[in-house]
């Protein structure tokens, strides 16, 4: 049996999910576009996806939700679709997932003032320093909901107010694809203009995701074609994707306390072991997710130890894995970790499928694979 | 009839065992078009490639030019050797506008025109039928060619497509490859390959200091390769003991120095298992600290057979510049790490002494080392 530990990388499909994919495949495939009775009962479950995704993450309407084909896309969607006026500026977070720095490089590069903000050691966007960069020419602010290295949790709420009191139309988009399912999310309580979610994430079907655009934010549409989603991503809907990512919203947001509870177990386990293993550090410990541990050994490769975990069956992350082809991570740059420590950093991610005994077993080899890599290697402290 | 014309390149320079060559050849141009339907006969001096789809002949033509021996290739018109269907031929052919000049070659004597009557009167039709063409007999833009044959047939065609050149693959005795999936060690395959050599590769794997994405890489390598060597096979050697062991008994900065002189024992072994005569490396002079003469000279000690270096006077943009055209290029920097980067040590020697290098050797059990790795070897036909 794999013991999976890289839920931030993806996850496996529920079985609920799996069985709607499986209907939607077979049976519901229709075009929801088309003009027949079936295409208006297909077109009526995305409906009634959206709403219920509206409902569980408390947006104030179903309207607000757009289906995209995952995070990168929503991303996308927010950076590039969201208006910017002539000699605009935009703020990014400095620990921002790729599909956004990638996308604010792009925007840079096509002449506008991109400004980043600076993250703390343990990988904290902070409220001032979001404000120092927010100016009366500043249409968008991003800023991601949850770390996906670190997994540091930023206060959007206070950001949101930070930026709105200094200049009320400026744009307030967070990357929420490491949030949603993991810590409570509610859309209107945060007050985001934009926010952007996965569906692989958290058991649902790759190629699913979504981004909620608050009431009267108008976006330039990044896809054109036949007009779907209100104009705002055309491409035929991948209906059982979209009805069976409702489905798997609504159980990960009600299980969210019950599995915060576990994760935090887990954690512990975890760092009572690595008690004993000299010379490493939890990266993020305050205002953290729960389903995210990052931890730096000193002196050892990661993608080492990753190797050797494999073969006991063991899957961690180094890293961010849509990183990994990197050299060095730039986010764990970003947070000035040590360099004895930037190479040795792994993420250990959990989801529900999770258990005590195979933190339990993971915990174990740890401590017994850093142990023989700093062996091997001739590193004596 | 469309056709396509095969020249080959030194082989013609061959004496008695010319045939030898010429079979080797017309063997890998057979192979390499396996998958296509056509019909190839010798016919003096080249050959001929006829009833083929004409929509495979783009994809024919540039198969055919990457058979090493293959001086050029062009696809031409085959017709009766009669003037007005020549001259037919010819208008169809001929380019739309700038200079151009009729090359003829007459090689059946009782055809009424000679070569040089029938190319200033080919030339004539085409300034008559084209006001946008000239003639330029020194520097023209375009040929027309046309080759009147002993059977009754001319062959008329533009301008050939160069082929690679050098020598059939399986011509030049059997080697075998280090092949680490950088740059360098695709390319000494590529050039080695180029003069006839049948080439098998082995590739040095360090799981879990390495991925098994650098393993799959360089099978892929292997794969793009396969189209100059036409066959390849990838001897895949566990090397983490060796690293290990040399890591953990000899000093640090001797670590690359002693791990190519393992890669080159075993090369030579599985050299001689397979009966390859050569060992071919990608080293380059100076390029980096195991590349020194003094380090090649530590390295090439362990051979016996000899070591094939045909990068050795490259500079890297040179290297860069032919992996590029044989494709390699784009998967070579993929960013695996391969063996040769994990244990790098600070300051490793660049002019290892080969006296103390075998001292500082000897502390391991080398040939125990190199049984337990020989033992471990998987062989992938790709």
């Amino acid at each position: 049996m794999i013991n999976y530990f890289d839920n931030c990388a993806t996850t496996r499909v529920d079985d609920d999910v799996l069985q709607i994919l499986n209907k939607f495949f077979t049976e519901m495939y229709f075009n929801p576009s088309s003009l027949n009775k079936y295409s208006l009962e297909v077109a009526r479950y995305i409906a009634d996806a959206r709403s219920r995704i509206a409902n569980a993450l408390g947006a104030s309407s179903p309207s607000e939700i757009v289906f995209v084909s995952g995070g990168t896309e929503a991303d996308n969607l927010a950076l590039l679709g969201s208006p910017k006026r002539k000699n605009c500026n935009i703020v990014v977070g400095g620990a921002e997932h790729s599909a956004v720095y990638n996308t604010a490089m792009k925007l840079k590069n096509s002449g506008i003032d991109v400004r980043f903000c600076p993250v703390t050691t343990d990988g904290h966007t902070l409220t001032e320093d979001v404000a120092k960069l927010v100016d009366e020419n500043t249409s968008l602010v991003a800023i991601m909901h949850v770390n996906n290295e670190t997994g540091a949790v930023n206060d959007v709420k206070s950001i949101v107010s930070a930026v709105k009191k200094i200049n009320p139309t400026a744009l307030v988009f967070s990357d929420g694809v490491q949030a949603v399912g993991k810590i409570p999310v509610n859309l209107s309580n945060l007050g985001v203009d934009l926010y952007s979610f996965s569906g692989h994430k958290i058991h649902a079907s790759k190629g699913t995701g979504c981004l909620y655009v608050r009431r009267r934010i108008s976006l330039n549409p990044v896809l054109t074609g036949g007009g779907q989603e209100s104009n705002l991503r055309s491409g035929t809907e991948y209906v059982g994707g979209i009805v069976s990512l409702a489905v798997a919203i609504e159980k990960a947001v009600a299980s969210v306390e019950e599995h915060s509870r576990a994760f935090n177990r887990f954690k512990q386990i975890i760092a009572d072991k690595l008690q004993e293993i000299p010379m490493c550090k939890v990266n993020c410990s305050e205002d953290v997710s729960p389903a995210i541990m990052s931890v730096a050994f000193a002196k050892i490769k990661s993608e080492v130890l990753m190797h050797m975990l494999e073969n006991s069956d063991i899957i961690v992350g180094m890293g961010s894995a849509c990183s990994s082809k990197n050299k060095h991570s730039r986010i764990l740059s970003a947070i000035s970790l040590d360099k004895d420590y930037i190479e040795g950093v792994v993420r250990i991610s959990f989801s529900k499928y999770n258990t005590e005994e195979q933190v339990r077993y993971l915990a174990e080899k740890l401590k017994e694979n850093v142990s023989l890599l700093r062996k091997t290697m001739g590193v004596r402290f | 009839m469309k056709v396509i014309l095969i020249r080959y390149s030194e082989i013609h320079l061959k004496g008695n065992n010319r045939g030898f060559f010429e079979n080797a050849l017309i063997n890998n141009i057979r192979h390499s078009l396996a998958d296509k339907k056509y019909k190839l006969v010798k016919q003096s001096g080249r050959y001929v490639i006829s009833e083929f789809e004409e929509s495979e002949a783009d994809s024919i033509v540039e198969t055919v030019r990457n058979v090493f021996g293959v001086y050029s290739v062009s696809l031409a018109d085959e017709v009766k050797s009669d003037y007005e269907e020549i001259k037919k031929s010819a208008l169809a052919i001929a380019p739309e506008s700038g200079t151009f000049k009729v090359v003829c070659n007459r090689a059946d004597k009782r055809f009424p025109l000679n070569s040089m009557q029938l190319a200033s009167s080919i030339g004539g039709d085409l300034l008559e039928n084209n006001g946008k063409l000239s003639v330029d007999l020194h520097k023209p833009q375009h040929l027309v060619n046309i080759d009147v044959r002993e059977n009754g047939k001319t062959f008329v065609f533009t301008n050939s497509i160069k082929g690679v050149n050098g020598m059939p693959v399986g011509t030049g005795g059997k080697g075998v490859l280090l092949l680490s999936g950088g740059i360098d060690s695709p390319v000494a395959c590529y050039m080695m390959a180029k003069r006839g050599m049948s080439i098998r590769a082995i590739h040095f794997h360090s799981y879990p200091f390495t991925s098994l994405q650098a393993k799959e890489k360089v099978l892929t390598l292997a794969k793009i390769l396969k189209k100059y060597t036409l066959h390849m096979t990838v001897d895949v050697v566990s090397f983490t003991e060796i690293q290990t062991a040399i890591h953990e008994k000899c000093p640090e900065e001797f670590m690359i120095t002693i791990m190519r002189r393992f890669m080159m024992r075993i090369a030579e072994r599985l050299a001689k298992k397979y009966s390859c005569g050569a060992i071919i490396t990608g080293e380059s002079l100076g390029q980096v600290a195991s590349q020194t003469l003094e380090s090649i000279t530590s390295t090439n000690a362990v051979a016996t057979l000899p070591v094939l270096r045909p990068l050795i006077g490259f500079d890297k943009d040179e290297i860069i510049e032919i992996a590029k055209r044989i494709d390699t290029f784009e998967t070579s920097i993929l960013p695996y790490e391969d063996c040769c980067t994990i244990f790098l040590p600070k300051n490793p020697v660049t002019k290892p002494r080969l006296d103390v290098v075998k001292r500082v050797e000897s502390v391991l059990d080398i040939d125990a080392l190199v049984e337990q790795a020989l033992e471990n070897v998987e062989t992938i036909v790709v």
